[in-house]
């Protein structure tokens, strides 16, 4: 374990991208960062813009308007980077599948490195799953073996 | 040449405890809001994963300036702390280093505010424009209570003198006299400025300017302007501590405990602030620095030149 | 870089950290202050009320609770309301209570995590961490009864699908009693100095602008216009409860009354809570028929209906074709009603006091995206006129 993969692992900072998702997910997203959670514990950093990003959040099944901010978000997040698709809606499209703005589920528009169900996730499934992303790209998982 | 080497040496001194900082301001936020927070050493992870990720430059960039600006700007800032550093030690007579040190920090946030104003986003011309009334507003009382404290070591602009005239009187200036002791706290109330933390972080606020000049830089840039602000924020703590606090004792001895206050300083005037209180707005950064600060910074020159040297 | 004083065009979203939806303001900005504002919807229309048009009764009671994730009870309530009107169908008097408590106890959390939200644009991390906490109270409870921390799925027709026993009711009771005790400090909080200073005379919306502009919830209450469907046309289980609650109105217009009428709301609502468990009534908590068979049974007809939701007045229009299915759905959301009076704020504000004047009216944009319904032929790409988004009617 070099020191570079190991500070990556303990490292991921977030972009939380709303896809068209219904509130549900991104609340309890923000939850994830609240105290009974904290998820900078895993040294997470909810940032404000994809360049500073390490792991993409998506939240949300991808609706027509929203296409094209979707790739682009994804393109300006700098390698290496991981994607978490968060509830039933970025995972399959939920309820929504039908529907005249639908476009697929989110790994049909950018590659998806892990899933996390449920209408909404808890937070500490939402934890997981950036945990498996971080562990899967980066090497391990972050605070891995830290024991904080 | 000496000079130059001793500052090389402690470069990576003065950085190593800034980011030591870091990891226990960002800790004690955490606590502070019942959180666990990160891990003491997260600011070396973010550094090194920082350094490792792809460098994107924006088209609609500068490239020359978004590229060298980060740069340049940590070069600014380490250069200042580590000279402040090397005089605490050492105890070297530089004319003029105060002025220097200031000149170095003030350039390295001015650097970096306009590096990243020339990426060429709306968000960071906003951020600059805000940034340049900052910088003037809590920057003119900053100097003017470090000029309260040259006036007290007879008017020379040197550190080692600052600090000498303090070993022979025993105490910080703050301690000792009036002047400085309002002095000090001009300096520290224009701290939360200097640290970019609420209540004055109008240029880099996520919520209002996404990141402000910081919106396009991203892995190595980021990490370079990220170790600018963090030695510099750093730096002036230090100044702050060996100006006004320092305590006499053997050399090395001293300056530790000189790294200790200016860790108390930072935690005082950029971590508690930083959490306990809300953003401003710009107009009301600049009015407030102008106001307070200036004030008391003129009220401590006054009572100074009063009080003559009377330290000694 | 030239300083001239020319108009920048700012682009807000519609990704930006201080919306955590997607909608994309156009601010027309000079130097700081903000002279024009274009507001632009879609990012996030999903189609429900066409997709409505496809499903069976039952499905789109799914399908409307995930309109909104905050007010996913709202949204049931609304559509379940209209749906037992047109079908003459009486809920069980216990079924209406635990509708209201749901309803309290989400405009609770909805009205903490707006809290949170607030603070985390004026920069006061902590508040929003506290808030969030005092929040998770709220929601143990919630998950404790219904199963899930957000959709909670309560309603169905003719009654609520699960009932309350004494371990969840004497756990509401405590949970209450946390959540006002944190009040008091939440309150205390949001009037300390520099927060009071960003929110006091910020985006002011007079009476009779709001009244005009028909806001509608604690942004028309924090402008003097007392009304609350709650009270006002009282449904579920609130004509009973008529008396154990007052209407919070202020006449300040900004943010600051905003504020104060949300947190003093979610006091109210603790109230109504141990009212409610206090008043409620034994017996059946939905009739005894199959919920298909009862969902055939609706004849054709149509019906509004409105609820109260925790931004405001929210308004469903139903129209059933007698064979199970819809033949059309139509959601007004308070959001929406509320974007008019949020242009008028912008308009003339200063460029730092967007992000608190933005999130003052509380917006749902997931809420408000489906203005845009038109049939599919026509298309989601269509931008909101803002002619199309002024309520008709008082």
């Amino acid at each position: 374990m070099g020191i570079v993969s190991g500070s990556r692992a303990r490292s991921p900072w977030l972009f939380l991208l709303n896809a068209s998702s219904c509130n549900g997910c991104v609340m309890e997203f923000l939850a994830a960062l609240s105290p009974r959670y904290d998820v900078e514990r895993l040294g997470c950093v909810l940032v404000g813009t994809p360049r500073q990003a390490d792991v993409l959040v998506i939240v949300g099944p991808v609706m027509r308007k929203m296409l094209p901010m979707i790739v682009r978000t994804y393109e300006q997040v700098p390698e290496p980077k991981a994607v978490v698709a968060v509830g039933s809606c970025a995972v399959s499209g939920g309820p929504f599948v039908g529907s005249y703005a639908f476009e697929g589920p989110l790994d049909d528009v950018v590659p998806v490195d892990v899933y996390v169900a449920g209408c909404p996730p808890k937070p500490e499934a939402i934890i997981r799953g950036i945990y498996e992303a971080v562990a899967r790209k980066f090497g391990r998982g972050p605070g891995g073996g830290d024991g904080d | 040449m000496e000079l130059h080497l001793a500052t090389a040496a402690s470069a990576p001194i003065v950085l190593l405890v800034s980011l030591v900082y870091e990891g226990v301001d960002r800790k004690l936020r955490a606590r502070m809001q019942g959180r666990v927070g990160p891990p003491l050493l997260q600011p070396f992870y973010d550094l090194v994963k920082l350094f490792s990720k792809d460098r994107i430059i924006p088209f609609t960039a500068a490239y020359p300036l978004f590229n060298y600006a980060p740069l340049l700007s940590a070069s600014c800032a380490l250069a200042g702390g580590a000279l402040v550093f090397v005089v605490l030690v050492t105890g070297l007579q530089l004319a003029g280093d105060l002025l220097l040190v200031f000149y170095l920090l003030s350039s390295s946030s001015l650097l970096a505010m306009v590096g990243g104003a020339s990426s060429g986003n709306p968000y960071a011309a906003i951020s600059l424009s805000r940034g340049l009334s900052v910088l003037l507003s809590y920057k003119l009382p900053m100097l003017l209570s470090v000029l309260t404290a040259a006036i007290k070591a007879g008017g020379t602009l040197s550190l080692a003198s600052v600090i000498a005239l303090q070993a022979e009187a025993g105490g910080g200036i703050a301690t000792l006299s009036l002047g400085g002791a309002l002095a000090l706290l001009a300096f520290m109330l224009c701290m939360p400025a200097e640290g970019e933390v609420p209540p004055f972080d109008v240029t880099t606020a996520k919520t209002e300017v996404v990141h402000g000049f910081l919106i396009e830089y991203g892995g190595p840039h980021l990490a370079l302007v990220k170790i600018a602000k963090g030695v510099s924020r750093f730096s002036t703590a230090l100044l702050a501590a060996s100006l006004f606090l320092y305590t006499p004792a053997r050399p090395p001895l001293a300056a530790m405990l000189c790294l200790l206050e200016a860790m108390c300083i930072a935690v005082l005037t950029i971590t508690v602030p930083g959490t306990v209180l809300g953003r401003v707005k710009p107009s009301q950064v600049v009015r407030f620095c102008l106001v307070a600060p200036t004030s008391i910074a003129i009220l401590s020159l006054a009572i100074s030149l009063l009080e003559a040297g009377g330290l000694a | 870089m030239t300083r001239e004083r020319e108009l920048m065009r700012v682009p807000f979203g519609p990704i930006h950290p201080a919306l955590k939806e997607p909608v994309k303001l156009t601010l027309l900005v000079d130097g700081e202050e903000v002279v024009d504002v274009s507001i632009e919807l879609g990012y996030v229309h999903r189609g429900i009320e066409a997709l409505a048009e496809t499903r069976n009764i039952v499905q789109v009671l799914h399908l409307v609770e995930r309109v909104c994730g905050i007010c996913s009870h709202a949204h049931p309530l609304c559509f379940i309301q209209a749906i037992e009107s047109i079908g003459g169908i009486e809920p069980p008097e216990r079924a209406l209570y635990i509708r209201s408590l749901v309803a309290e106890l989400e405009r609770m959390q909805s009205h903490l995590m707006w809290l949170g939200v607030m603070s985390y644009q004026a920069g006061l991390l902590t508040l929003f961490m506290y808030a969030l906490r005092v929040r998770e109270g709220i929601l143990d409870v919630l998950e404790e009864f219904t199963g899930n921390r957000v959709i909670k799925e309560v309603n169905t027709i003719g009654g609520v699908r699960r009932d309350l026993d004494d371990r969840i009711i004497a756990r509401m009771r405590s949970a209450v009693k946390e959540l006002r005790r944190a009040l008091k400090l939440l309150i205390e909080a949001v009037h300390d100095k520099t927060l009071e200073s960003r929110l006091e005379g910020v985006g002011v919306l007079e009476h009779g602008e709001a009244v005009e502009l028909c806001a509608v919830g604690p942004v028309a209450r924090a402008s003097g216009v007392d009304f609350d469907v709650r009270r006002d046309d009282p449904y579920a289980a609130y004509s009973q409860l008529r008396g154990k609650f007052s209407v919070i109105v202020r006449r300040g217009g900004d943010a600051l009354s905003r504020t104060e009428v949300r947190i003093l709301e979610v006091l109210e609502s603790t109230e109504l809570v141990e009212a409610i468990l206090d008043e409620l009534p034994q017996g059946e908590v939905r009739l005894g028929k199959p919920l298909l068979r009862l969902s055939r049974e609706i004849p054709a007809g149509e019906d509004v209906s409105r609820v109260e939701a925790p931004r405001g007045e929210l308004l469903y229009y139903v129209r059933t074709d007698g064979r199970e299915f819809l033949n059309r759905l139509r959601i007004r959301t308070p959001t929406l009603a509320n974007f008019p009076a949020l242009m008028a704020m912008l308009r003339g504000s200063e460029l730092a006091d967007v992000p608190i004047i933005l999130s003052s009216i509380d917006p749902c944009i997931a809420c408000a995206e489906r203005v845009t319904l038109v049939d599919a032929r026509e298309g989601a790409r269509r931008t909101v006129r803002l002619s199309e988004l002024r309520r008709g009617g008082g």
